[in-house]
């Protein structure tokens, strides 16, 4: 059963690791951020979703899903994944000579195909912390509308641990 | 006398009195920078700092009321703000039918020329 905390944090390592995305953000890799859940110093989840500044990338631990899925199989780590992409009016990727900035989902299939730091694999044919994690199921992207109106895309990430790792 | 002729001087009156920010619109077409008076309007959360503070953990949601018919260049959707050094996206202009205007902002995390 491994720490909800742990699974958060090698997701957005795994993420800060594409330069592609992190070009999308300002090439700033800290502004993907994993949300946790410390009461008195945290905001609720509806809260950093609303404050989420552009560009940005926040991750969320969901659920622990517990479970004799397949007899080897009985945890499973729910992820959510909010996408505030860069102006696209204004902002390029890439310097001044550069291009403009990209669609959310296309974001989301830049942190779903393209491959992860130094490796030759990418996030859907990794299993992170060394092999603990399996790769994940198939991703889902949404779409939401946030408290203000604005659209909001969602990726949805359930990834199953290995045993009772 | 028509509705719009007696509500006509309101926008600018209101703002004059209850005028508390200055914002500087950054036009997507390169036109000259304008800077105008506003009124914060309540947004759908409210945050932990005051809008408009250049602190690094101030509010990231600015809606921003304008006159907006005498400006030349009428700000639109991807154009970018400055309120107090931060720099926000006006990624909605909600315009009514008497000349003023909300703009809805986004903080963002680099300069508007960037």
């Amino acid at each position: 059963m491994l720490d909800p905390d742990l699974v958060l944090a090698a997701v957005v390592d795994a993420f800060q690791s594409i330069p592609a995305v992190v070009s999308e953000l300002a090439d700033d890799p800290t502004n993907i951020i994993g949300h946790t859940y410390t009461y008195g110093t945290e905001d609720s989840i509806a809260r950093a979703i609303y404050s989420m500044r552009s560009p940005s990338i926040l991750v969320a631990y969901l659920d622990l899903l517990g479970g004799n899925f397949d007899g080897a199989t009985i945890w499973k780590h729910r992820l959510e994944v909010y996408l505030r992409p860069k102006n696209a009016a204004t902002g390029v990727v890439g310097g001044m000579s550069g291009v403009p900035a990209a669609s959310p989902p296309h974001v989301w299939w830049l942190l779903m195909n393209s491959v992860l730091g130094s490796t030759f694999q990418n996030f859907r044919q990794t299993s992170l912390l060394s092999g603990s994690l399996m790769l994940c199921d198939t991703p889902t992207l949404k779409h939401r509308t946030d408290e203000q109106g604005a659209d909001l895309w969602v990726g949805q990430l359930v990834i199953p641990e290995w045993g009772d790792a | 006398m028509s509705f719009s002729d007696i509500i006509s001087p309101a926008t600018d009156t209101i703002l004059s009195f209850l005028g508390s920010f200055s914002v500087t619109i950054h036009y997507q077409d390169q036109s000259p920078d304008v800077t105008v008076t506003a009124i914060t309007k309540n947004p759908a959360m409210e945050e932990d700092y005051v809008p408009g503070t250049a602190n690094p953990a101030g509010v990231t949601n600015l809606l921003l009321f304008v006159h907006f018919l005498p400006l030349i260049v009428a700000p639109r959707k991807g154009d970018t703000a400055t309120v107090n050094g931060v720099d926000y996206d006006i990624w909605q202009v909600d315009v009514d039918r008497e000349g003023g205007a909300t703009l809805r902002m986004r903080r963002r995390n680099q300069r508007f020329d960037q």
